[in-house]
């Protein structure tokens, strides 16, 4: 499939002659599962999905990896043209019109303390949840009378996790609980999460803020078609 | 002569304007007989996940059929049952990306099904029509499905009716119809088709929202210790069998409509990524 999806989008960029024999470089970060620094970076599906939209666009593409701070400098800078997959509600940063995929913000438990249906706002009362400092809590979860504990450590997850162990809380939040909770995931065998629905973020390609508007516009063009032709939902679902 | 040419023209103007109507009423009527189907659909899968609540939470099993093209066939099964008809051909993009919709739903909670310490995953009707909506709207398809109620009676605020929506529920509770089909209302001042459905409460639904003797938590208990908060931790509202339970409102932007099924007729390059990729 992946073959096709490659041959139809060269096909497509061929006849619109959008094509270029240029360099392209794109910074890429960890976001687990759909980029996955643990493994060969070349097999996470996030991955696969840009390189086969650039192959059809321009001659050579160099993707370097970083950590989100450092990716952030070097899109400032314009050392790398695009950058993803990035979450644009936590990062005031130009990027494509449309998102690349969805994301839920939600709590994570102990799998004990599991609280399947979050519309259930009065279940949160009282609770001590952690909440990474920096990141946007949803009003409406504000407003249960949660214990909201800042979480303000170099690695804020592993914090959450370690007082979540400790029972020094209850929960904690965090913008896009599938990044814990999900088979490939340790954590999951006594962490499980779930979502607030109704709340989705999307998370998108960056782009470098002097990038010429033609060359934004070409992108930009090429990635809505792409997603018309396969969103990378889809995509995700047959590759995985 | 300039008689003859006047006339000649009205009658041209006279069956050109015909033909324009006849296409429009019929763009109308086929959106009709396409929002009811999608109601359909929506009920019996919304049928099959009350059904498969067993085996959503039970530990261990084989679950296969709540995944891919098992859990498709189960909605077609669910759907010929409850409505004695044929499920609807597959033959437009909209039912095969609702359909598409549904499975990735599912394979979103692939990590919670499978969770065998969890004895309540939550994946009931209302979270499945939830998380169904909100991936329609992700995929831009145009279509909105929701539950709604009256204020006094919803659970999930995100849920409560807007004006169009109270109107119909109104209605049906004074005139006692099946459904209500509007081809000339908006959403977000867009326009729209949209249609409702009212949902008399079933056996199943009793199990959050009827009397605690129904709350499955209380089975084995004495009536002293019996509670009010159902399995999904909201206070139950001791409704009874065939009590308005709310209803079904599904609404389709009519550029969406439109676009979406002369997509592939009209788009040489689309028609082949509809049958390249889409419907393979």
């Amino acid at each position: 499939m992946r073959t096709k999806l490659y041959i139809y989008f060269c096909l497509s960029f061929l006849c619109s002659g959008m094509i270029k024999a240029e360099t392209i470089t794109v910074g890429v970060i960890e976001f687990p599962p759909h980029v996955d620094f643990s493994e060969n970076i070349s097999k996470s599906i996030a991955f696969q999905y840009v390189d086969d939209l650039l192959k059809g666009m321009y001659s050579k593409i160099v993707f370097k990896t970083f950590s989100k701070e450092q990716a952030l400098i070097e899109l400032d800078s314009g050392t790398i043209d695009l950058l993803f997959p990035l979450n644009v509600s936590e990062e005031k940063v130009r990027h494509l019109s449309k998102p690349l995929l969805y994301i839920v913000p939600g709590l994570c438990f102990k799998k004990k303390n599991f609280i399947p249906i979050l519309s259930a706002l009065h279940r949160l009362k009282d609770l001590n949840v952690g909440v990474s400092v920096g990141i946007q809590v949803l009003p409406e979860f504000k407003r249960t009378g949660a214990n909201l504990k800042i979480l303000t450590e170099d690695d804020t997850l592993r914090q959450a996790v370690e007082l979540l162990r400790s029972d020094d809380l209850d929960a904690f939040y965090h913008p896009s609980p599938m990044l814990v909770y999900n088979q490939d995931n340790p954590l999951s065998t006594w962490i499980a999460c779930s979502k607030f629905h109704g709340y989705p973020s999307g998370i998108y390609l960056a782009v470098k803020s002097n990038m010429k508007d033609e060359t934004y516009l070409r992108i930009n063009n090429a990635f809505s078609h792409a997603l018309d032709i396969k969103s990378y939902d889809d995509f995700y679902l047959e590759k995985k | 002569m300039v008689k003859s040419v006047t006339r000649v023209i009205f009658l041209f103007s006279c069956l050109l304007s015909f033909f324009v109507n006849s296409s429009e009423v019929s763009k109308d009527s086929d959106a009709k007989v396409f929002i009811t189907e999608v109601s359909n659909i929506y009920m019996a899968s919304s049928y099959l996940i009350f059904k498969q609540q067993s085996l959503i939470n039970q530990k261990g099993g084989d679950k296969s059929t709540l995944f891919g093209k098992a859990f498709i066939n189960n909605i077609k099964n669910a759907y010929e049952a409850k409505f004695n008809t044929k499920f609807p051909k597959e033959n437009r993009r909209l039912y095969t990306s609702l359909l598409k919709a549904m499975i990735d739903v599912m394979e979103d909670n692939r990590t919670l099904i499978y969770d065998d310490e969890l004895s309540f995953k939550g994946l009931i009707p209302a979270t499945f029509s939830f998380q169904l909506s909100e991936k329609l709207t992700q995929k831009g398809l145009g279509v909105k499905i929701k539950f709604t109620n009256f204020a006094s009676s919803i659970r999930n605020k995100l849920n409560l009716p807007d004006q169009w929506e109270v109107a119909a529920m109104k209605s049906f509770k004074q005139n006692k119809e099946k459904s209500y089909f509007d081809d000339e209302s908006t959403l977000n001042n867009i326009p729209a088709y949209r249609y409702f459905v009212p949902m008399k409460l079933e056996r199943f639904c009793l199990n959050c929202h009827g009397t605690p003797q129904h709350n499955p938590l209380n089975v084995g208990l004495d009536k002293s210790q019996w509670s009010k908060i159902d399995v999904t931790g909201f206070e139950m509202e001791n409704w009874e069998l065939g009590d308005f339970g709310g209803g079904l409102s599904v609404t389709i932007y009519k550029k969406d409509f439109l676009e979406l099924e002369e997509l592939c007729e009209l788009n040489y390059i689309s028609t082949f990524a509809c049958h390249f990729f889409a419907l393979e």
